[in-house]
């Protein structure tokens, strides 16, 4: 059961109804075709996982139906390698996949990969300089490697770039930490959605690693608030 | 969501079920039920391998292999005309497979009720789902006795 705090309209939506889901997807609505959405969860203390290395201890089943809500709205899910094996990503059924990885290391993932139909979900995001080593690297799984122009280290800009080539400009990023951090440092996000799950956890990853001089003017757009003691944050750039 | 680290594939699909309006979901657990693995070749004629899950209404056989390296995998038969309980197996089989037997035993009793289904299954058919897990684990201890 969630209620709205930002427009502080007092509203509630159950997201189980047919009311309450349409005001969801009204809320998480995009303003625009082309959207690059942040999406994270973070404990109080600013950690994005738990103990266990995942955000598993973190995550609750309202957290998962809102980033279900998030994902219907996007084109595809982009995300860096790291997470993709540490978080265990399946291919999301609904939106596309995009892993960014430099090395083409993407052993010890859990994506099941046993039709075309979800292989071609997939796509690899390597800098164009590492492309076809990454081609070679990835070629058993038979996913199709898609090059990011620029060198070693892709700005944000040559990764949305490449996405739209892609005819993929629903963008919503979901980490890990690091390429959340360079998308938030380089002003690529247009709208932060932030889930704050009411623990304390020490903090070994800082969800964002922002340095000083380097963080990103916000104006809160939206908040939800449920009866677990989560909110669910939307942030937009203010000018 | 929870305390002990539950493997990623099921934590996986559990999130999969989460992620959608309970409506929908029904129609998800109808894709897995298309996607229970065949039996392998080599386990046609080897019936006798096979436990029942008397707990499924529906006739439900499984057998869960631990191979040389101690890795699982759960075959299963469920007829098509029970999609749920083939759904199950499905995720089961699927959500098992290659785990090692440490983790497959640590998947907690309670995972069935963890996956945003009790509203849109019965208790039976839950119950049915939780005899296969049971019976999976305690094939798993008898095969790593030592």
């Amino acid at each position: 059961m969630l209620i709205e705090t930002v427009p502080p309209t007092g509203e509630i939506v159950d997201p189980e109804t047919d009311a309450g889901a349409a005001r969801l997807r009204e809320l998480y609505a995009l303003p625009g075709p082309e959207y690059v959405r942040l999406n994270m969860i973070t404990s109080l203390t600013g950690a994005a996982v738990g103990a266990d290395g995942t955000s598993e201890t973190l995550t609750s089943p309202v957290d998962r139906r809102i980033l279900g809500v998030i994902r219907a709205a996007a084109d595809v899910v982009l995300v860096g390698a790291q997470t993709v094996r540490a978080e265990g990503y399946v291919v999301p059924r609904r939106t596309r996949l995009a892993i960014l990885t430099s090395s083409g290391e993407l052993d010890g993932h859990r994506l099941r990969l046993s039709s075309a139909e979800e292989r071609d979900r997939v796509l690899v995001l390597a800098p164009a300089a590492s492309a076809d080593a990454v081609r070679t690297r990835v070629g058993p799984s038979d996913l199709r490697v898609v090059p990011v122009e620029g060198d070693a280290h892709p700005a944000p800009s040559a990764v949305v770039a490449a996405l739209h080539s892609e005819g993929l400009s629903r963008i919503v990023c979901e980490g890990g930490p690091s390429l959340a951090t360079q998308f938030a440092a380089a002003g690529a996000v247009d709208e932060y959605c932030i889930t704050v799950a009411p623990v304390l956890e020490p903090t070994v990853h800082p969800f964002l690693r922002l340095e000083p001089g380097r963080a990103p003017r916000t104006r809160v757009v939206g908040q939800l608030a449920d009866d677990t003691g989560f909110t669910f944050l939307r942030l937009r750039p203010s000018a | 969501m929870s305390t002990t680290s539950l493997p990623a594939s099921l934590a996986g699909i559990r999130d999969e079920f989460l992620e959608l309006p309970e409506n929908e979901r029904l129609q998800l657990l109808l894709e897995f039920s298309q996607e229970l693995p065949a039996i392998p070749a080599a386990l046609q004629d080897r019936a006798d391998l096979y436990e029942r899950v008397a707990e499924c209404q529906s006739p439900v056989y499984i057998f869960v292999e631990v191979d040389a390296g101690s890795l699982v995998h759960m075959h299963a038969t469920a007829p098509a005309e029970a999609p749920t309980t083939r759904g199950f197996a499905s995720i089961l089989a699927q959500g098992l497979e290659g785990l090692t037997a440490e983790e497959a035993l640590s998947v907690p009793d309670d995972y069935p009720q963890s996956i945003g289904l009790t509203r849109v299954v019965s208790p039976l058919r839950i119950a049915g789902m939780t005899g296969m897990l049971l019976r999976a684990k305690r094939q798993i201890r008898e095969k790593t006795a030592s």
